[in-house]
């Protein structure tokens, strides 16, 4: 294991990483921001501090009022995730409910006129663009032309890391920065790209340091993974990679199955099984930190280095990628990194799901609060879309391959809920849901629609929305720059507002397409 | 029609303490409506309390 000192200084802590970056944006901001932050710009953000003023005061009056009822019914701050009834009178809970939708419709009123008064930004009706109709068709633009923006930006990049492979990162930020003042790219897009950027960079370095280091495959196998390979091993490094292609099938599991973080390491058996329906795998976190989102491994069994190996590597880049711009971290707990206004969503479901009288209403809270635990699994299966896709691969196969269960010793490479079913959170959930008066019956009912209706039916809207969008023109590397920074449940929405903004689709169809995705949001 | 940007702020600044106003006015109300309870819950439990102590002395 090599020192951090004998490396160099290439390597850098997540604290250090952090001042890396303020230390650029400032530097950026004294040299570069006057001309790239825009009068518009700033009217937007003080309008975008606004808005969330507005939502997070809303949310807490909303909160202050529950908490004050449930202080009168249950002399205690009772939560409402702490499974204790609350029973409020009736004649106060309706009272209450009066003034939370008041403060619920003042809020909403108050953020329709701020963005009314957006859309009069004057860049955003800018010279030679004619002016939008309205405030609505000005926002369209906005973030249909961020995720263009984005695909341009990822292009670019590759392309000009591709052929000054040696570019340091003062080059790299060069390059971007005036790809930024050129697109007048938003502050928060800046941001991720120099964050991004940097993050490449310092893999490269580590990816680079390792391979000089030990340039015998089965030596930095052994000294990246801390166990001598069985097989034969090859080594690829791409930009900012290292593709190992193992032979042995032992050691193809290890690298994909084994958990680092412990200190006992151990292969299973069925680690075996599984890794042997994979073809290739990408880790973001392993044995050594720095090369965190550098490795990846091919289950190679003997074969030469064909174009199946390479539709393998392309792939496993397509995740690397991903995972440089990525905003949230895969894996984390289900309740961890949700934003104020989701868990204020929960909350409201879990007073809905202990108050309500109707089972029905009932129901649809439980589904509400189950969703949140697939949260992780969409993320993990609109990037496999977008990996699949970008490459190829026939959209009927990846459905299938991405609802295939991993139950009863099935084939399931893309189960994400069965590692569900070793863990409290859904045991608990479970629990707390029938605590709250659903029956076994219903609970599993929930489940099932949550976690395979609704969720199969995402996966092949999200391939349809790939396949579409590459039938109106766009290359599949365009696609997959724009929707890999959004959520898998908002592709649809995302799709349909870019269509209707490049005149791909015309109003009618619009306006139908968004009734019927209302429609379905309703039903459940 | 352009509008200079100070003039967009101004504007979502207006918006933002009308929102501010119309808010306090409801949390002053969701404070009344609790306090009202909360009273009533008290006459409540006070009558509750003499009707024992009556009854106990009787």
């Amino acid at each position: 294991m090599p020192e951090k000192a004998e490396l160099g200084d290439s390597f850098l802590t997540q604290a250090e990483l952090r001042t890396e970056i303020g230390k650029h944006l400032q530097e950026f901001a004294r040299t570069e921001g006057p001309e790239i932050k825009t009068e518009r710009e700033k009217t937007l953000e003080f309008a975008a501090a606004r808005m969330n003023a507005v939502d997070a005061q809303a949310a807490q009056s909303i909160t202050h009022g529950r908490r004050m009822a449930d202080w009168e019914e249950e002399g205690s701050f009772a939560s409402a995730g702490s499974g204790v009834k609350i029973r409020l009178k009736p004649e106060l809970a309706s009272k209450l409910q009066n003034v939370e939708n008041a403060i619920r419709r003042a809020a909403n009123q108050a953020l329709d006129r701020m963005s009314d008064i957006v859309a009069l930004a004057p860049e955003t009706a800018g010279a030679g663009t004619s002016p939008p109709a309205n405030s609505h068709r000005a926002w369209q633009e906005r973030i249909v032309r961020r995720q263009e923006e984005a695909a341009k930006f990822q292009q670019e990049m590759l392309a000009f890391v591709g052929d000054n492979a040696d570019a340091g990162e003062p080059e790299l930020l060069r390059q971007f920065l005036e790809f930024a003042r050129r697109e007048d790219l938003a502050t928060e897009d800046v941001q991720l790209g120099v964050g991004g950027l940097h993050k490449f960079a310092a893999r490269r370095a580590a990816a680079r340091a390792y391979r000089e280091r030990f340039p015998d495959p089965a030596e930095l196998y052994e000294r990246i993974f801390r166990r001598q390979p069985v097989g034969r091993v090859e080594v690829i490094a791409g930009l900012h990679t290292l593709y190992f292609r193992c032979h042995n099938l032992k050691d193809f599991a290890w690298f994909r199955s084994v958990n680092f973080s412990r200190p006992q390491r151990e292969l299973r058996d069925e680690n075996v099984r599984e890794a042997a329906h994979a073809g290739a795998s990408f880790r973001t976190d392993g044995p050594v930190p720095e090369l965190n989102g550098v490795l990846m491994a091919e289950n190679a069994g003997g074969r030469p280095r064909n174009i199946e190996s390479l539709i393998s590597q392309a792939h496993e880049m397509q995740h690397a990628l991903y995972d440089l711009f990525r905003e949230r971290k895969i894996g984390e707990s289900w309740w961890r990194g949700l934003s104020k206004r989701e868990t204020d969503q929960i909350r409201q479901a879990e007073y809905k799901l202990e108050t309500s009288e109707n089972g029905e209403d009932k129901k649809a809270a439980a589904r509400k609060i189950l969703r949140r635990l697939r949260v992780d699994a969409e993320d993990r299966a609109g990037d496999e879309i977008i990996a699949y896709l970008k490459n190829g691969a026939a959209g009927g196969r990846v459905f299938d391959l991405l609802t295939r269960s991993g139950q009863n010793g099935g084939n399931g490479l893309y189960d994400y809920f069965s590692e569900y079913t070793h863990q409290d959170d859904l045991s608990g959930l479970m629990e707390y849901l029938r605590a709250a008066g659903l029956t076994e019956a219903e609970v599993q009912s929930a489940a099932s629609e949550v976690f395979t209706v609704e969720y199969h039916s995402l996966i092949r809207k999200g391939i349809d929305v790939f396949t579409e969008l590459k039938q109106a023109g766009y290359t599949p590397a365009e696609i997959a720059a724009m929707l890999e920074k959004i959520p898998l449940g908002k592709w649809e929405k995302f799709a349909r507002h870019l269509l209707h903004a490049r005149g791909k689709i015309n109003y009618e169809e619009f306006k139908q397409r968004s009734r019927k995705s209302k429609a379905e949001k309703k039903r459940s | 029609m352009l509008v200079p940007n100070e003039e967009l702020q101004r504007r979502i600044e207006k918006e933002y303490s009308i929102f501010q106003t119309r808010l306090t006015g409801l949390r002053q109300k969701q404070n009344d409506i609790l306090d009202t309870h909360r009273e009533k819950r008290k006459a409540a439990t006070l009558a509750a309390l003499k009707k024992k102590i009556h009854a106990g002395k009787s």
